[in-house]
């Protein structure tokens, strides 16, 4: 049976079953997932076949046992194969990510420093599309912010917020580095910049001010 | 000798609290840009990324249905806006559902 004749049900009720019926539906799966990641992925390893390779066979053997182990958590609202490529991209990038950052040390990242911050890149300044003016109201507020990350903010939320949100080092990557799930990340992130938005709140900036010194589009 | 025990109370009292030599940390301005973004698009309530996971299914198939999934889904559809990582894994999912309609 192909992809297209199983309905979300048969799917399910033939994954559950037992005997050549569930190996036939795992088989499938199995291609359905490899030929879903090898065209999903492609653009981010095009220049590494080899690791392409055994990326995809990797992650869909792995996929295949989380789908089955999570099957009853399927609720129907998508096709059940949107459902089972989410699982696998997710468990791809986690792979993926991990590789990329696993040379990189991260202490640096999750050490800010104590001091003030010195200012924006002297290289970076000379971008003709901002005037000498917002380059120091940019300073004002960098210098602003960031007295606050190292005064408001707790050492785990000061730590996190470097490596992520300034350094741009993947959450799934210092998440790991921390002892933490990705998803108690994202939270407490967000309790920080909470917190910095408060600030510059009460400091008497607005929202609309902040994307303007920036050139920032808002959305 | 009273000397040295001057010094030394200096270094001690100018050292960081970790002991370690005070360094400056510079911050880009794609650093800084990256920085005032995320803090001034912060919402009071936002999902996380295990609430979008939940989600990304749905709202992916709605989005390659055309939908106007920024109006289905706000909640979903901001934090792709704010998070890098959901946002490449809807993007992926998007790319191999369209490649299959095609």
């Amino acid at each position: 049976m192909t992809e297209e004749r199983r309905t979300n049900q048969e799917w399910l009720e033939n994954l559950r079953a037992s005997g050549e019926i569930q190996a036939t539906a795992i088989q499938d799966l199995s291609e359905i997932i490899r030929k879903g990641l090898l065209s999903g992925l492609s653009r981010y390893l095009a220049n590494d076949p080899a690791r392409i390779e055994s990326l995809i066979e990797e992650v869909t053997q792995e996929a295949v046992l989380r789908v089955l182990k999570y099957l009853d958590t399927f609720e129907g609202r998508s096709q059940f194969t949107t459902w089972v490529y989410k699982v696998a991209i997710r468990l791809a990038f986690s792979e993926l990510r991990k590789g990329q950052w696993k040379d990189v040390s991260l202490e640096e990242n999750l050490e800010p420093d104590d001091g003030e911050i010195r200012s924006v890149s002297p290289n970076e300044l000379a971008e003709p599309s901002f005037s000498p003016e917002v380059v120091t109201e940019q300073r004002e507020v960098i210098r602003f912010l960031w007295r606050i990350v190292h005064q408001g903010l707790t050492r785990h939320q000061r730590q996190a917020f470097v490596a992520v949100i300034i350094r741009g080092i993947p959450m799934e990557v210092v998440a790991e580095k921390m002892g933490m799930q990705r998803n108690a990340l994202y939270k407490l992130l967000h309790d920080a910049r909470k917190h910095l938005k408060q600030h510059l709140l009460d400091a008497g900036y607005s929202v609309e001010e902040i994307f303007s010194i920036f050139g920032l589009e808002q959305k | 000798m009273m000397l040295n025990s001057i010094l030394g109370f200096l270094k001690k009292i100018f050292r960081s609290p970790s002991g370690k030599t005070r360094k400056q940390m510079s911050v880009s301005l794609t650093e800084a840009k990256m920085m005032a973004e995320m803090i001034a698009a912060t919402q009071e309530v936002e999902l996380t990324c295990d609430e979008v996971f939940d989600l990304l299914d749905q709202f992916t198939e709605l989005a390659v249905q055309g939908e106007d999934v920024a109006h289905l889904m706000p909640l979903v559809h901001r934090h792709l806006e704010m998070c890098p990582e959901c946002r490449e894994e809807y993007e992926t999912l998007r790319s191999i559902l369209e490649a299959r309609l095609n």
